[in-house]
């Protein structure tokens, strides 16, 4: 029989310090934070959720919701403003759908709009916040291998302390985080990296065009110096294992080599050493890994991703 | 002095549009409590065994629950369908994961949830049958002797002959998926004790089957029990024979509790207990001469009815008589089977066996096509059914042949030939690009297809369909048939209809959602409201205005006139009511032993193109547009059959490419909407609608069925369509990116 989050206790914080107070004094008594709950809630429907109650973080939005480039507002940034060294800020309850109509990310790092434009439908995207799918950590999230590229890193906060760990050292275990019992994600911290001619490429394969899980979820970023030759390639995969990641060998392969056909095939052979997909409801090992070899073929060789430096509009 | 202009035609509103779109319209489960028990089923855990029993658990006090098993049915534990071969409750064997063993009914959600859970189901395994060869092998039995549940046979001139003499003769193996029916609004019943009687309401099309099942099951008088369908969301032929059981059982529950009991499944019981599409097996053998002449078809197809018959005798027929599809030839011979396996029983679905049937034909003769080395389209113009042509079956369709018409004017509406040049051009110089372009192959298919209208051969005879006209006190005029409300605006058609008969404007005509008390039984299935309802109802129409000019002594062609003189009939206690029943044209003849004779009165004809474009890094489909001509004799409703095209194609894409149910020991695993994928609307390509009127001359308005068809067409010229893209030829839907890919990949070899 299904259940509803009324048949659940829920604890209502009036702001960040109450609810970590309270996480501090009920640590290890099994309860959890509730943000958007497009995760939670089908799994409280299936009875798959197990929590003594929720901490609803609804209010927290005034606090932890926005996106923030070395402290400026999104409303104050004007354009030319990036620069080397510095970070973007995106408060944990930040919406895919605030992601996906970011100005500041299209300019930055339109693959974060990408991936959160792909993710769910629309209504999910309304309600999922950028930290419930970190800490929910789904194998196949699609804005998961994207935080992997950027090297971004997670602001944990307790009542006590504050610390900042990489994403890529957070996810330790498939659906498990770092995180401890009475902390709260708060931020997702973005390094800003100038490339020269970047390339950049986000491409979820699924059965359908939204409201699907995904079979595989692709993202790469390269740069490319003055004499044409790759620096700096990221090539990160989600649903090609029980954790999203990096194909550090594909990636050094192609490391300070032009792009072309033959470097594109030789980065793709490097996969099947570094990827283990599985077969399940959604697909088939043997097909995750010839999409995978596929497109990053396709990425290396230079035919397929989109210039870094974006002028296209949010939709 | 005003007369009323024809309402056929013309896009009249939805009846209960607007309730639907304010979110006002109720359906069974949001019907008040008002008291009524919540209901569950106990199921089997196993796809078959010999069943021992149940246990229950002392420790939960059975006294707050109702629980019911076989044993204390007091009528005949069957689900009348076609054969009588389902019990209402296993009671020797289980043959299906899932099969309901018992039934509690509790006065709260925990308590039924408690009371579930604290009883278990004993059985001793058997081997379980899952696909067609296993079953075809009968080691193991499950129905009968051979577990066959119905040969039909279809012979025409001497195939074999044919075949020995051909030029050439090409085979080809194709299989259909089981396809979910995803109505938006999962199965539920609600049954309620009413002293010495039954009443039951629920989301179903066809409340006859309930009074008949219910009564045979309660032992009960047929009369005892009162059938209301309730407002349904959606069917799509899954409300057809399954609230048989389904209704039953809420109807057992109120029987032993003497009270109101709802019986309403989540959507991952309906998803993985409740019936599919049949899967099938076709193999074709084909023989032409050099030129592209049809001179022999061999077809011998095999769907998986699953672990009981409900529909399949008659699906199965169907499916043969659609099997050589819109094609001219002397001599055929068709072999059908429809087997049992350990699966959920399959069941009635939009097309009824012709989906699977045309899918493979016209696939099939594409693929001929491209053996023989003709194009495509000119092998059809070649053996497409003309004028006075005659059928597998040996109907001879008179007039009633469009086959051509349909097939040109797609070709023109959708460009056809220029744009499959267009894509092959762009295909050859794909390699040769730099960057995305050059990774995307694009092709166009079509598909050649008909559907009867109605039901098959004699069954239209035995349903004796019936509808009435009553006049009102206020001069209005009730239309009743037990067309039920599934979505598909059948509320407004049939008024549409009756005022057309009467010559009156569709304000006058009620219509409401029927009970089997007040409303004739007319079998609401198959195509058939518009043209077989339809056609009744503008004849009763017709003679009900005769009837009242008669009384009055004088014409009365103003409908304020008209309208007036029925409520002062009324008024004067004369009782204004004109049935009408179905009876075949007395030139139809039928042979349902041999197959042959006469099958439908009619066929609607038609022609569905698609364009794609398939990405050859992952398999990955995008349709790009998709034409649909179609000879419907006559529009009743242009934004309603616009509809049903729309709808229908937008099935019919899933089938073709998504829609994949995931088998394990029996049970569908990705029973949710989330890991079965239908289209979404932004999967959806452009869907153009063209309709021919030929009128049929077998129904006074001319209209032919329409609501099976459209979903029949693109599984076909899916496939057709992925051929001029890649080369390749699939032999299955759905054709997934799974298949497509490594596909293109080993051709890309060779």
């Amino acid at each position: 029989m299904p259940t509803i989050i009324s048949d659940h206790q829920v604890f209502t914080p009036r702001n960040l310090a109450e609810a970590l107070q309270f996480m501090a004094q009920h640590r290890d008594e099994g309860w959890r934070p509730l943000a958007g709950g497009s995760e939670v809630m089908t799994h409280i429907y299936d009875n798959r959720a197990a929590a003594t109650g929720w901490i609803n973080l609804a209010p927290l939005r005034d606090q932890l919701a926005g996106i923030h480039e070395d402290g400026i507002l999104e409303d104050g940034i004007q354009e030319g403003c990036i620069h080397e060294g510095g970070w973007v800020r995106i408060g944990a309850l930040t919406t895919l759908t605030e992601l996906r109509r970011s100005a500041v990310l299209q300019t930055i790092c339109p693959l974060i709009r990408r991936a959160a434009a792909a993710t769910g439908g629309v209504q999910r995207q309304n309600r999922a916040t950028v930290g419930g799918r970190i800490v929910s950590a789904s194998p196949a999230g699609e804005t998961l291998p994207v935080w992997l590229a950027l090297d971004a890193e997670v602001e944990l906060s307790s009542r006590d302390a504050t610390r900042c760990v990489a994403y890529r050292q957070f996810i330790q275990e498939p659906r498990q985080t770092a995180i401890a019992s009475d902390e709260l994600l708060t931020a997702i911290m973005i390094p800003i990296r100038a490339r020269p001619n970047p390339r950049l490429l986000f491409r979820k394969v699924a059965s359908r065009a939204a409201g699907a899980i995904g079979k595989m979820v692709f993202t790469a970023i390269a740069g490319l110096d003055a004499a044409g030759h790759y620096q700096d390639v990221r090539l990160a995969f989600g649903g090609m294992g029980p954790l999203p990641l990096r194909a550090c060998g594909a990636e050094q392969l192609a490391e300070g080599h032009a792009p072309s056909d033959a470097l594109g095939a030789q980065a793709a052979n490097q996969l099947s050493a570094e990827l283990t997909p599985v077969d399940d409801l959604r697909s088939t090992a043997d097909y995750r890994l010839r999409t995978a070899r596929n497109l990053t073929r396709a990425f290396v060789a230079g035919h397929i991703g989109i210039a870094g430096h974006i002028g296209e509009q949010p939709s | 002095m005003k007369t009323t202009e024809s309402a056929l035609g013309k896009s009249v509103l939805r009846r209960e549009g607007a309730a639907k779109l304010r979110g006002d319209a109720q359906f069974i489960d949001d019907l008040p409590r008002d008291g009524a028990w919540f209901a569950g089923t106990v199921r089997a855990k196993v796809p078959h065994a010999r069943l021992l029993g149940v246990r229950r658990d002392e420790r939960f006090d059975w006294d707050r629950v109702v629980l019911i098993t076989a044993a204390d049915i007091p009528g005949e534990n069957v689900v009348p369908v076609v054969l009588r071969d389902q019990p209402s409750l296993a009671e020797d064997f289980i043959r299906y994961h899932g099969q309901p063993v018992a039934l509690v009914a509790a006065p709260d959600q925990e308590t039924l949830a408690l009371a579930l859970e604290s009883i278990s189901v004993l059985t001793s395994p058997l081997p379980p049958v899952f696909d067609i060869d296993e079953s075809l092998e009968a080691k193991t039995i499950i129905f009968g002797e051979d577990n066959v549940f119905r040969t039909v046979e279809i012979n025409k001139g001497d195939a074999t002959a044919a075949l020995q003499t051909a030029d050439v003769v090409i085979e080809g193996e194709h299989h259909t998926g089981a396809q979910e029916h995803a109505y938006l609004e999962p199965q539920g019943m609600q049954a309620e004790w009413t002293g010495d009687g039954i009443t039951i309401r629920g989301s179903m099309q066809c409340p006859y089957y309930l009074v008949k099942a219910v009564a045979e099951l309660l032992d009960l008088p047929q009369e005892k029990i009162l059938v209301i369908p309730h407002l349904t969301g959606g069917a799509f032929g899954g409300k057809d024979d399954f609230p048989t059981m389904l209704g039953g059982h809420a109807a057992l529950l109120a029987w032993k509790t003497r009270k109101t009991v709802r019986l309403i499944y989540e959507r991952g019981e309906d998803m993985r207990f409740t019936s599919k599409r049949h899967p099938a097996r076709i193999r074709h053998r084909t023989g032409f001469t050099h030129d592209g002449q049809l001179v022999g078809m061999q077809v011998e197809m095999v769907l998986n009815g699953g672990a009981y018959g409900t529909m399949s005798p008659l699906v199965i027929s169907r499916a043969a008589i659609h099997a050589a599809g819109p094609y001219q030839c002397d001599n055929i011979h068709i072999s059908a089977r429809v087997v049992a396996t350990n699966h959920p029983p399959s069941g009635a679905f939009r097309g009824f066996g012709a989906p699977q049937a045309l899918f493979a034909v016209d696939a099939h003769l594409d693929y001929c096509a491209s053996q023989l080395g003709v194009d495509p389209l000119e092998l059809r113009r070649k053996n497409l059914i003309r004028r006075n042509g005659t059928q597998a079956t040996g109907q001879n369709v008179g007039d009633d042949a469009s086959a051509g018409e349909v097939l040109e004017r797609a070709l023109q509406e959708s460009d056809f030939v220029a744009r499959r040049e267009a894509y092959a051009e762009f295909n050859r110089e794909a390699e040769s690009r730099r960057g995305a372009d050059r990774f995307p192959r694009r092709g166009i298919g079509l598909s050649l297809f008909m559907h009867g209208t109605g039901l098959s051969g004699y069954e239209e005879v035995f349903f004796h369909s019936g509808v009435a006209l009553h006049g009102n006190a206020d001069g209005s005029i009730t239309a009743l048939t037990s067309q039920v409300e599934v979505g598909q605006g059948t509320r407004t058609i049939v008024a549409q209809l009756a005022a057309e008969g009467l010559g009156i404007p569709v304000e006058y005509v009620l219509t409401e959602q029927p009970d089997t008390n007040q409303h004739p039984d007319s079998g609401p299935m198959a195509s058939r409201t518009a043209t077989i309802i339809g056609g009744l109802l503008i004849t009763a129409g017709k003679r009900f205005r005769a009837e009242v000019e008669r009384r009055q002594g004088s014409l009365l062609p103003d409908p304020l006139v008209f309208r007036a003189t029925v409520a002062k009939l009324v008024a004067g206690g004369e009782r204004l009511e004109v049935r009408e029943h179905y009876s075949p044209p007395p030139e139809m003849r039928w042979d349902e032993e041999k197959h042959q004779g006469d099958a439908y009165p009619a066929y609607t004809w038609s022609c569905c193109v698609a364009a794609l474009e398939v990405d050859t890094l992952t398999g990955e489909v995008a349709v790009l547009d998709v034409t649909a001509v179609q000879d419907v004799g006559k529009v009743v409703n242009p934004m309603f059959a616009a509809g049903q095209v729309q709808g229908g194609v937008a099935q019919g894409l899933g089938w073709a490419l998504l829609e994949n149910v995931v088998w394990k020991n029996g049970v569908m695993q990705n029973a949710n909407l989330a890991d079965y994928s239908i289209p979404t609307a932004m999967d959806l390509p452009p869907i153009r609608a063209v309709f021919l009127e030929h009128p049929q001359h077998r129904a006074p308005h001319g209209a032919k069925g329409l609501g099976e068809l459209p979903m029949e067409g693109p599984a076909p010229a899916v496939v057709n369509a992925l051929r001029s893209a890649l080369g390749i030829h699939f032999r299955r839907v759905p054709v997934t990116p799974e298949i497509i890919l490594p596909a293109w990949e080993a051709r890309n070899l060779e």
